[in-house]
Formats: structure tokens, sequence, C-alpha cells
């Protein structure tokens, strides 16, 4: 990769940052403009997010998203200097400005022209974009006139915090100055410290410089300082710094505090020093990361396999030297030190995944923006409760998961949430709600989507099941409630007549369980009719390293990634039974297909099949299905490694790892042996 | 006495035999000669990355029966080819000079089993002659892989055949044509 190209794909992520930022701001304005609460320290955040966003664009010459960062920038402007007011229809030009962006960066790491086909109308949303910034409030009288403000402290004040001074006291907050004093040599810590202690009481508006202080190591500071708070509580506070409050007295009657804006909980109030001066500091990173292509940490990841392997290799040493009498001393240390090595690998291990992980609230973020807009579209209210978005799973499942999670959400609210008047006429409150929850369970992560609509129609499943000559009639009887939702993940089987925008695109159910399953992932559905449906996606938290269950069969070893095994049992022969030429099992009152390793492999052997083997059940999707080995051998951690493009697409299997001793041993494709085996089913049938 | 700036101060193997061929002022061509059934078959060098001697081998399933399976080498998963299977003279049985060459072909190595290695020959390119078209008939499609024959200037009683990597290593066209096979074993039906 040339230096170039580097530097771009750095840009990219960098601006995809900035822009995710940005959405994730709005959300939160969002939602606080919706519970009558507004940050302006988020939309700080936001200011500085596109500012960042046109710093780049200019230095790496993308000169439509300099454009459009520009237009945002004004507007953002406008809005945190109270030029514009903060309005449902502001928030969608900015939701509209974000999806623009992302389209934009889309467009730029293609280095197509098609994809930036869509944009045509930017000029457009620049000058809606425009507007909104100068749509200036109605002027109000100075509210400031109740106040005995010197002129000197106002002229200094910048727009931005003169802007907040009017709003503080608009919200009817009382106005204090803070003398501190601080000494030159800890000025730093020393504000620090009077900032955190006054953000939960109040804003601060403004640090303005002091009377000369008394010794020349001080240095006196006059804090403008907003507050419900009454000044004894304020001065309590501040009892251990070398601080006076004073407070600024009213001239006459206070001004009316507006009802339409309620009072600012405290709280909800943070305070930032430098919310003014990032202009210059804006190109540095923010944070304290380093961004990695991923591919490195994978060949990292790949070195920490074969040190297992290096591992193992001694492991056998060992017992070589343990056969010997008189070796029996330093076989002794020898493994102690193999203990400590083993601990070190697996932290370094466990150190290499951890940095692979980030936390699903970045897919989630994405999920309410979507929500918003499909809920307006639909001309539903739908309310989104998400938790656990600090579940952590590996950056590429995070990737991969976007997609099919939408795809469920979008389900959820074009075909599972009733409308308003519907949910009146049921009894149902009127606003939807849509649940999204994630958390870790040993070494998976489940997701579970619910919402509380009509839930599935199995009629109506079962009638386009027949239709489209899925199921017989007769099999169809058959069925389970739980059977008969499973099939909505199949090709074509949308519940909804019409096409809407959704089945107009040709996705459906049946394409989120392929994306799930590539990834190793199980997805269920069970439904209420009249109470609502409910998903859940059972993931495994990486797939760097994973967990196999290590087999025999005909003489051979294979792995079978463990994330899709559900259980694994002993098996009499007399227990197989043959339905319509295939072989099954009756497991706890279920009918288990059951698949023959060997037969499936079209493995060479000698052996006489043995009389007593092994069925390991795996689930892959809605689908189960029981392998039968010869043997199972235990559970190893294994790197898997693609057989190359010359092997690529081998059916059934993954690829292939290093066992200890070197030994190279094929990784099972549940999914494509499920495939298949579901596949020869129908072709019977 | 005094050697010219360009010439080496003793006369070496490679300076000596480039002497004696400058008089015929004609290109060499090397070649990796290997044993496969007892004949010689000679592989271009450029490609080739190193010769192990033969380790464990996994069986992979389902593949055409010339590709053994795949064996690790240095951390990678590499196929390997037994060589004399592909050229149309059955499966060979592993003995103490069974060798792998190790051959870049495109992105992928591959490991190409051979019953015992000659070493480095080098041919004059006028006297490489095509592969007579007999060999279509009694192989079974082997002239594919044979780009011609010929004498080397080390050994010259000796004919060797020389082997194209481009079709030998097509595994993947040989999986379509398999697949194929699989999906309509009877097309008229």
């Amino acid at each position: 990769m040339s230096t170039q190209d580097r530097a771009r794909e750095e840009f990219l992520a960098e601006a995809q940052e900035n822009v995710e930022l940005l959405s994730r701001d709005l959300v939160r304005l969002d939602e606080g403009r919706a519970l009558g609460r507004f940050d302006p320290e988020v939309l700080n955040e936001a200011f500085r997010a596109v500012h960042s966003l046109k710093g780049l664009s200019g230095l790496f010459g993308m000169s439509r998203m300099g454009e459009l960062s520009h237009h945002l920038e004004t507007l953002l402007d406008g809005l945190r200097l109270g030029r514009a007011a903060l309005t449902p229809e502001t928030l969608d030009l900015l939701f509209e400005s974000v999806a623009a962006f992302h389209q934009l960066i889309r467009a730029a790491a293609s280095d197509s022209a098609d994809d930036a086909a869509g944009l045509g109308d930017l000029a457009d949303l620049a000058a809606r974009l425009d507007r909104a910034g100068t749509a200036v409030p109605a002027p109000t009288e100075d509210v400031l006139a109740g106040y005995a403000i010197e002129p000197e402290l106002l002229s200094v004040l910048t727009e931005y915090e003169e802007h907040r001074l009017r709003q503080s006291v608009t919200e009817g907050r009382q106005l204090y100055l803070v003398k501190a004093t601080f000494s030159i040599e800890s000025l730093d810590s020393g504000l620090r410290d009077v900032k955190a202690t006054l953000q939960p009481l109040g804003e601060t508006l403004a640090f303005l410089p002091g009377a000369d202080a008394a010794s020349p190591t001080d240095l006196d500071l006059d804090i403008l300082f907003a507050s419900l708070q009454r000044m004894s509580d304020i001065t309590e506070a501040l009892a251990e710094r070398r601080c006076r409050v004073v407070a600024i007295p009213r001239v006459g009657a206070p001004p009316p505090v507006k009802s339409s804006a309620p009072g600012l909980r405290a709280s909800a109030l943070r305070v930032e020093l430098d919310a003014e001066e990032p202009l210059e500091a804006s190109l540095r990173s923010v944070a304290q990361t380093v961004r990695v292509d991923i591919r490195k940490l994978d060949s990292l990841m790949n070195l920490v396999g074969e040190l297992g392997n290096v591992r193992a290799g001694l492991d056998e040493v060992l017992d070589v030297l343990r056969q010997q009498r008189t070796a029996l001393p330093v076989a002794r240390t020898m493994h102690r030190e193999m203990r400590a090595l083993e601990r070190k690998l697996d932290e370094l291990q466990a150190g290499v995944l951890d940095i692979r992980m980030v936390p699903l609230g970045q897919v989630f973020d994405k999920l309410s923006r979507v929500v918003r807009k499909l809920s307006r579209d639909a001309g539903k209210e739908i309310r989104l409760v998400i938790s656990g978005g600090d579940t952590e799973l590996d950056k590429l499942i995070v990737e991969e998961l976007s997609d099919p999670l939408m795809h469920v959400i979008r389900n959820a609210i074009d075909h599972g949430i009733e409308s308003p008047a519907v949910r009146g006429a049921k009894a149902k409150p009127e606003t939807g709600t849509v649940t999204v929850l994630a958390e870790q369970r040993g070494s998976h992560v489940v997701i579970e989507i619910s919402d509380d609509g009509a839930g599935l129609d199995e009629e109506r499943l079962l009638e386009k099941a027949i239709e489209r000559g899925v199921l017989g009639a007769a099999e169809a009887e058959a069925l389970t409630s739980r059977e008969i939702h499973n099939l909505i993940f199949l090709p074509g089987l949308s519940t909804k007549g019409v096409a809407d925008q959704i089945s107009g695109r040709g996705v459906g159910m049946d394409v989120v369980k392929t994306n799930i399953a590539r990834l190793s992932g199980i997805i269920d559905v069970t439904s209420e009719r009249g109470q609502g449906t409910h998903f859940s996606i059972q993931l495994p938290v990486t797939l760097a390293i994973i967990q196999a269950l290590v087999v025999r069969v005909a003489g051979r070893t294979y792995c079978i990634p463990l994330n899709s095994v559900l259980e694994s049992l002993r098996l009499g022969m007399d227990e197989v039974t043959t339905l319509s030429r295939r072989e099954v099992m009756t497991l706890r009152g279920q009918t288990l297909p059951l698949v023959r390793v060997e037969r499936f492999f079209e493995l060479s052997t000698e052996r006489s099949p043995p009389r007593r083997c092994f069925v390991v059940v795996v689930g892959l999707a809605q689908h189960r299905l029981g392998l039968i080995v010869d043997e199972l051998i235990g559970q190893e951690d294994i790197v898997v490694k693609a057989l190359g493009p010359a092997l690529d697409g081998t059916p059934g299997i993954a690829g292939a790892t290093e066992l200890g001793g070197k030994r190279t041993v094929l990784v099972l494709d549940v999914a494509a042996m499920v495939e298949e085996a579901m596949a020869t089913r129908t072709e019977a049938a | 006495m005094s050697f010219g700036a360009n010439t080496p101060p003793f006369a070496t193997e490679e300076t000596y035999l480039h002497a004696t061929d400058r008089g015929r002022d004609e290109a060499l061509t090397t070649l990796l000669c290997v044993n496969i059934a007892n004949e010689c078959y000679g592989l271009p060098t450029e490609n080739i990355g190193e010769i192990i001697k033969l380790t464990d081998i996994t069986e992979v399933p389902r593949l055409p029966v010339f590709v053994l399976g795949v064996m690790s080498v240095r951390g990678a998963i590499i196929p390997v080819v037994d060589l004399r299977d592909r050229v149309g003279l059955g499966r060979s049985a592993p003995g103490r000079a069974t060798r792998v060459v190790i051959v870049q072909h495109g992105a992928q190595r591959f490991g190409l089993q051979v019953e015992g290695v000659v070493g480095l020959e080098r041919f004059r390119a006028s006297a490489i002659e095509p592969a007579p078209a007999i060999f279509g008939v009694a192989r079974g499609g082997a002239e594919r892989y044979i780009g011609g024959l010929g004498r080397s200037i080390d050994s010259p009683d000796r004919i060797v055949m020389f082997l194209d990597i481009q079709p030998l290593l097509d595994i993947q066209g040989e999986l379509d044509r398999h697949r194929k096979l699989r999906a309509h074993p009877e097309p008229h039906t």
C-alpha cells in the first residue's frame, strides 16, 4: 500500500469516526429535546466534530465534504449561539447531513462516481442548512437588564459565553462570581478541581481575569457561574478551595421564568474550560488511541496460535523427560516454567483478543437513527429501548452485524408494531416499544430484539409456505408453533402482501439468517399473537480464536467449532431410524436429522462401522443437525487458517488448524454441512 | 601482473561454463529435474521456493484425487499435489526419496510431491522439441501438462519432459468440472 493510500485510508477512518461522533451527539440532543432537557456541551461536541471534518476535508482535498461541513458548521454554530432554534425540523436536517456524509465517505472509499450520483441535491441540502441557521428566533427583551453586571465584564465575553449567560438568566438561574485564587504552579490542577466541584451545581459560563493577586506566585480568576443552588451551598462546596463566592445582585424584580424552557437539571450540565478553543487542537486526535489495520491483529493472532503449538511441542519434550529417572529434577523445573509460559500465553492471547473488541453501542447508535426515521415514515410512534450497548464483540462481527440488526428492527417497525389507531382499539399504549438488549453469556453475546406489536400471523405464514411449495399441506399440519414462526427465515416468505420499501429491495429474513450464520451465530424467533415478536441472536465473542471440539471419524481427526455445537451424546446404532431414506434419531421427543461425517465426505475406510458412536448436535440459525462421529477427543482453542484460494470453497471445510505435535487438522464448516444436508432433504422430499 | 577491473580473480564454475557456452552464443534454460515413475520431468525454477522432506499430509475430502491434501509449512497451510497422479501415472507411494517441491503459483503456494529430486540441469533452447501427440492417447490428456522434451547438457542420454505449471495446478478448474458432474450427472434427465 502506498503512503498516499494509507493516508487516504487514515482520512476515511477519521472522517468516519467524526461523523459517527456527530451522529451520536445528535441522537443525544434529540433524546434531550424529547425530555425537555438541553445540554449545551453536546452541541459543542457536535460542533467540534464537524469542525474537525471540515479541517480534514480541506487537508485531503475533499471539496464536497468540506463544503457540506462548512454549511453544517455554520448551522451548528448558530445553534450554540442561540441564533437558531433546535427544532425537530432542524434535527431532521442535521440527521440528513449525517446520511449525506456517510454517502460521501462511501463514495470516496470506493473511488466511484456512482455512489456519489445520488448526491446531486447536495447544494439543496446546503441551502436548507443555511436557511435553518439564519432562522432567527424572535428577539427577546434584554434579560440582562435585570442584573447589575459590570459593562467591562460583558465586553470581554465571547458571543457564545454571552449567549449562555442570557440563556441562564432566561431560565431563571442566579448568577454568581466565584473569585478564585490559584497558585501559578498548580494552576492547571487547581482549575480542574474547581471545575469538577462546580460542575454538578450549575454551568460555568466564563473564566475572567481577576484583580491582581496579592502574592506574585498566585493568580486570581473570576468564574462567572449560573446556578439554581443557593449561595451558601456553593460556598460550602468550595470550602476547601481558595474561593469566595459573590452573587451578582438583581436589579428590581426577577424576570419571569419562561415556562417553555423547563429548568435545566443541574446534573445534566457539563462544563469544559476549553469549549471555545478546540479550533487549533482539533486536528490532533482527541483520544489516546491508535488506529490499527485489523489484518495486523490477525497476523499477531496467528503468531499467538503458533506459540501455542511450540508450547505443545515443549509439552511432549517434558513427557519424554519424565520417563527418564535421572532427568526428573529437570522435568520438575521445566514443568514449573511451562506453567508460567502457559499463563503468559493465555494473557497474551486475551490481550490480543481484547484489542479487537469494540462495544455494540456503535451499532446501536445507528439503530436509533433508523428507528427515528422509519417510525416517522410509517406514521407510527415508537420508543426504542436499548440496553447493553457496552457489551463488547469482535470488530469484524460488529461490522457485519449492523445490516441484519437493522433489518430485524425495520421488520418490527413495518410489520410488527401496529398503527396508533389499531393499537388504541386493542387497548395497547399508542406508542409501540422496540427493545434491544445485549449481554454476554460466557463466550457468547446474546442480542434480544422484542417488539410489542401484532406478532406473527401463523396462518398466513403457513399459507405462503404451502403456496410457495416449501411445505406440503399434510406436513404443515404437523408443525409446532415454533416451527411455523421459523418459516419466516425461508426465502420469499415475507408476511406482508404489498411490496413496500423493504420487500421491494428483495431483502428478506432469509438474508438476515444467512448473515448471522456467516458469523457462526444462531437466530431464533418466538412470537405471541397480539403480544409481539421476539428475536434472539446468539453470536460468538470472536472469530479469531475459537474453541473447537476435536473428533475422530474413520481414522481422521477433525475440529468442529464449539460455537455451533449444542451438545454431544453417545449413540447406539439401534437408536437410529430411517425416514424417507434419511437417518434420524429422536432426541427429547424431537426428530433430529443425522449425517454420517464419513459418508458426507466420502471417506474411504477399512473398518466396519462401529456399533456405538457419538452424535454431535450442531445448530445453525434455526436448523439442528446431528453429526455422527466415531470418537470425541476433547476441546482445544484453535486459530482457523484458510485453505487458500486454490481450495477455497471446498464443501464442508472451513479451514485448517495446527493441533499440538504439528498435526494439521481440518475444521468443519458446519454452516455448509447443514445447508447441504437440508438441500438433499428437500430434494428427497 | 594485474587483472582487469571486470575480470574475476579466479575462474569459478560459472565463468567457466559461460566461457564454454559463449562460442555457441545460445540461450540456456535451467530446470529442476525430478523423478516420477523412473522418468525425468523438468520444472521451471523461477517459482520454486524450497524442497522439503515429506511430512504428514492431511487428507482433504471431496477434492480431485491428485490433490493429496494439505500440509503445514512454517505456519502456512498449503495444498499438496501428487505429481505422478497428476500426469496420469497413478498414485505414488511415499518412499525415502520422496520430496515436496514448494512452488509459488499466482497468489498461492503449492507443494508438488515427487518421487525424487535429480537436480538442476541446463538445456539448450534449440534442443527442445515439442511433445509428441502420442501422449494424448497414452496418458489420458497428460499432454496438457507437458510443454516439450529435451536432453540436458549435463546428462545428454536422458530425455526430460518439461512440465507446464499453469494447467498442472488449476485445482479450481478441476473442482468446477467435478461440481458440474456432481450436480448434473445425467444432463438429459
